[in-house]
């Protein structure tokens, strides 16, 4: 049988997607010890997890270097990968905002600019709104930007809005929601079915017994 | 030293055994479409950026390499294979009744984003059947591209079949907004099916419609079971008929003796607005990326004038390496090559003609050449040892020995 190898991010998104696996009979005792490897194997053998950063999860799915992986739909969206998005899986859950200073008029502003990690969901979403704007693409710490007047507004996720707060920024508009998916390579889709589709169909029942 | 002189990113020299293998691949892929009645054409590098950017297809213009003419047109670098070639069919006065056409040529692109694996120049072969609709040439395309992955020496791998007219006669039940069809589109190309479902609700479709679209994020695989469960599911009767016309492929393909090589994907709907019927992809196992695309496409020569039905495919070459490099599937004929020395260097010339003139190679100045042929001591040897001859019938009678070693 051949191995099966998983995408993930560190942190809360894989302690979480583990759960999940091992919801359905796969463990990965290897995760829980203090290691830097980035390639572990499942208990059983049969699946192989590689430890890749957020935005990385697409890529390494796209082209078939991963079967599967879990990644945030905002890190997808930014991507833009060409893969199968089979499950929300319901955790991870925040949103995408524009946020700047209380008040501010983005309608009133001629030439927007954009602090924010994804420049390209930025940019489609002003582009649909047929709103010029100017993006400046920021690694972190995306709120420091309109403070310091680096740029009138960010884009970012948000998830309880305290870190706004905190800077004194608001969310001026509510753009997408987002939380996990699972993704999967199109060709490793139809070629190694027999285990891929077992497996999705696991996790989408697992999924629906932990929200029920 | 630091080297000085970089590639532009996204392209790469070939040198020496790597650009053999491509060459022998091609070759090996040819001599089959040959025999498949397919006449091998070329169409220009570059040609004027209008004939593409209107074009329905599968290439953003965005991504297209661009060139300014001295007169202010622009032009591309060719970005597409398919689309060359049908204005090419459409412009020759000859009429046709059926035209082959096959083509190894460089496509060129902008590569989408850094992350982008793909380089800005690959190689794609493919084959171009124009003539009057038949399904039994819809067969035969399926056949060859089967038997394409067969005759570089890959096992386990199947192409994947869809049907552009299911999904656009279902489109046909609940005329949507091309925004909207964009966007159901996506969501089943991707097999989103909680995403897709969110899209139809917002849009209030019928809910008919809806429960079909959602099914289709389930129509893949095993190709009895998925005409089997999409027959019930038509909603007009372009739609079973599209099932029909892809069931009885299915059969022929059955029939052929290649069943297990083939699958179904009812979900399959990019370039649709290029494809008009079946469409299929080549999976290879074990390999992230589709190696093969190809399908019917009966309206592309309208764009120029002319109505001639066609089907195609292209195989991306340097997908089709990688794949064979990783399975380790050796390419090489290797041939064996001889050197021959003499002080009479004339001499040495023509005993190498001659050699060569019965079919061995041999380089003059390859002093590691596994055969050495010594003519002032008569002696001729390769790695296991070496032998004395005496004449030049008896000199070509031991090289064929001594190659047979090899």
């Amino acid at each position: 049988m051949e191995k099966i190898k998983i995408a993930l991010t560190k942190g809360r998104l894989a302690e979480k997607s583990l759960k999940v696996f091992e919801a359905i009979g796969i463990n990965f005792s290897a995760f829980y010890k203090d290691s830097r490897k980035l390639i572990l194997p499942s208990d059983c053998g049969q699946y192989e997890m590689i430890l890749v950063k957020a935005l990385d999860v697409a890529t390494y799915v796209e082209n078939g270097a991963a079967d599967i992986g879990i990644a945030g739909k905002d890190t997808l969206l930014e991507a833009n990968a060409n893969v199968f998005e089979l499950v929300d899986l319901g955790f991870g859950k925040c949103r995408f905002a524009v946020a700047g200073s209380p008040g501010f008029d983005i309608e009133r502003a001629v030439k927007l600019s954009v602090a924010t990690k994804y420049p390209r969901v930025a940019t489609e979403y002003f582009q649909q709104k047929g709103k010029q704007v100017e993006t400046i693409k920021l690694n972190g710490s995306v709120e420091l930007a309109p403070l310091v007047g680096l740029s009138d507004v960010i884009v970012d996720i948000v998830e309880t809005g305290r870190t706004l707060k905190e800077n004194g920024l608001e969310v001026l508009e509510n753009m997408h929601s987002i939380s996990a998916r699972l993704v999967v390579n199109k060709a490793s889709y139809k070629t190694k079915s027999e285990t891929l589709q077992p497996f999705v169909e696991g996790i989408k029942q697992a999924i629906t017994v932990s929200e029920g | 030293m630091q080297f000085g002189k970089q590639l532009p990113q996204g392209v790469a020299d070939l040198y020496s055994n790597d650009y053999e293998n491509k060459e022998y691949i091609i070759k090996q892929i040819n001599q089959l479409t040959k025999l498949y009645g397919f006449k091998p054409i070329q169409t220009p590098t570059f040609e004027y950026y209008d004939l593409f950017m209107n074009m329905p297809g599968t290439l953003d213009p965005d991504q297209m390499i661009k060139l300014i003419d001295h007169d202010g047109k622009i032009l591309v670098l060719r970005p597409d294979a398919t689309v060359p070639i049908a204005r090419m069919v459409a412009n020759s006065n000859q009429p046709l009744e059926v035209e082959k056409l096959s083509y190894v040529t460089n496509i060129f692109r902008m590569q989408n984003g850094e992350s982008d694996v793909f380089s800005r120049s690959f190689t794609q072969l493919g084959v171009e059947c124009f003539g009057k609709k038949n399904r039994y040439v819809d067969v035969e395309m399926i056949a060859l591209a089967i038997e394409t992955l067969k005759t570089v020496g890959l096992q386990r791998y199947q192409i994947d079949l869809g049907q552009a007219k299911f999904f656009q006669a279902l489109m046909d039940e609940i005329n949507p907004t091309p925004e909207l069809q964009r966007e159901i589109q996506e969501k089943l190309e991707q097999k989103n099916e909680f995403e897709l479902e969110q899209i139809l609700n917002e849009n209030h479709v019928n809910e008919k419609a809806k429960q079909v679209l959602t099914q289709l994020t389930y129509l893949f695989g095993n190709p009895r079971e998925v005409i089997k469960k999409a027959k019930p599911l038509a909603l007009n009767s372009d739609m079973l008929q599209a099932i029909n016309e892809l069931e009885w492929i299915v059969e022929q393909i059955n029939g052929l003796g290649l069943s297990e090589y083939i699958s179904i994907d009812l979900g399959l709907v990019n370039n649709l607005n290029y494809y008009t019927g079946v469409m299929f992809q080549g999976f290879v196992h074990d390999f992230g990326r589709s190696v093969i695309q190809g399908g019917r496409y009966d309206s592309l020569t309208e764009q120029f004038g002319i109505k001639v039905d066609a089907i195609g495919f292209g195989v991306y070459l340097d997908q089709l390496i990688d794949v064979l490099d990783q399975q380790d599937i050796s390419l090489k004929n290797d041939t064996a090559m001889i050197n021959v020395k003499s002080q009479n260097s004339i001499y040495a010339f023509q005993v190498a003609n001659e050699l060569r003139r019965n079919g061995y190679a041999v380089n003059l100045f390859d002093q590691k050449a596994s055969i050495l042929i010594d003519l002032d001591e008569k002696l001729i040897s390769n790695h296991k040892g070496n032998r004395t001859f005496d004449g030049s019938d008896d000199l070509l009678k031991k090289v064929g020995q001594f190659y047979g070693e090899n």
